[in-house]
């Protein structure tokens, strides 16, 4: 044990003025992390926005760049209204995506959901279909990392996307 | 697998953010600080049990970090640089009535800090009277008075 003075203490003020810088450089990485956050780099946030539209435009899809594990997401569909046939839209997604995901909440609800393949079909009432139909994907992604989507009309246009999920 | 997991997540993200905010961060619990640490904890327990409140995530949490405790007690005692590198050391700030500003300010420690740990602890009045003091590993401030030897 080092002694100054009467006192016997381990000291070691080298040591300390290191530990200041390092706490310092800690402190500013902090800051931009928090930085990002609130830009959106880290979660939900104003330059996270993102939209992934089909090339004809007539389906585009707002949503986060970047989702948080277990937290509430939502993906913001506007689909042109001509794209209902027969008093019905039918809307399909990729199986990966409903896979990553849970809690799925649909608003509108719709009226049925068939397996197609690799695809979820789900068919949505459309008799007097206004010009833009919005619908929404409520869900909380339950995997981490990159998730691509896939997301279209049946025998229609498709918008591709990613969206990472983090921890 | 996913609690033992989010469990040392948690406690290695606890330990660095407390180690690098500075050995006075927190260290007196004044009512705001009370509440500001129940937040803490509060986040930080939603954060690693997420959905999943049995009893054997429960169960598994504990022993996760009651584990890193243990471990990291046995790597201090095996590793003494890890010791100052996780617990950090003592600094004296002030000596025979004179204070080292520049080791105070880094600190974040003020004059009046020294006297009100002096007055509460020694019943010492001025700082004159003041042999040592010394912030210590868990940012309390430790007065040794000129009288008492």
């Amino acid at each position: 044990m080092q002694k100054i003075g009467d006192l016997e203490i381990n000291q070691d003020l080298n040591f300390e003025r290191r530990s200041w810088k390092v706490e310092r450089v800690a402190w500013v990485i902090a800051a931009l992390i928090l930085v990002a956050a609130l830009l959106g780099f880290l979660g939900p946030g104003p330059l996270g926005k993102a939209t992934a539209a089909s090339p004809d435009k007539s389906i585009s899809l707002d949503y986060y760049r970047m989702e948080r594990f277990q937290a509430p997401a939502e993906w913001r569909l506007q689909i042109d209204g001509k794209l209902a046939k027969q008093g019905e839209l039918r809307l399909w997604v990729h199986r990966r995506f409903l896979e990553v995901i849970g809690n799925l909440q649909i608003a509108p609800e719709p009226e049925s959901v068939e397996i197609q393949d690799e695809r979820f079909v789900y068919a949505f009432k459309a008799v007097k279909a206004p010009p833009i139909i919005k619908i929404f994907f409520r869900f909380e992604p339950n995997e981490i990392g990159k998730t691509p989507a896939h997301v279209g009309v049946v025998d229609g246009p498709a918008v591709e996307f990613s969206q990472f999920y983090l921890p | 697998m996913e609690s033992v997991i989010r469990g040392l997540a948690v406690y290695a993200f606890l330990l660095l953010v407390f180690r690098l905010a500075g050995k006075r961060t927190l260290s007196e619990t004044t009512n705001f600080e009370l509440v500001l640490l129940l937040i803490i904890s509060e986040t930080t327990q939603q954060a690693m049990v997420g959905y999943d409140q049995s009893m054997t995530n429960a169960f598994l949490l504990i022993l996760t970090l009651v584990g890193c405790t243990v471990t990291l007690a046995w790597f201090k005692q095996r590793f003494p640089v890890w010791d100052r590198v996780l617990d950090d050391i003592p600094t004296i700030v002030v000596e025979n009535g004179h204070m080292h500003k520049d080791r105070m300010a880094r600190l974040h420690v003020d004059e009046g800090d020294i006297l009100e740990s002096a007055r509460e602890f020694q019943a010492i009045e001025s700082m004159d009277q003041i042999k040592y003091a010394i912030v210590e590993r868990n940012g309390v401030i430790t007065v040794i008075p000129k009288r008492s030897r």
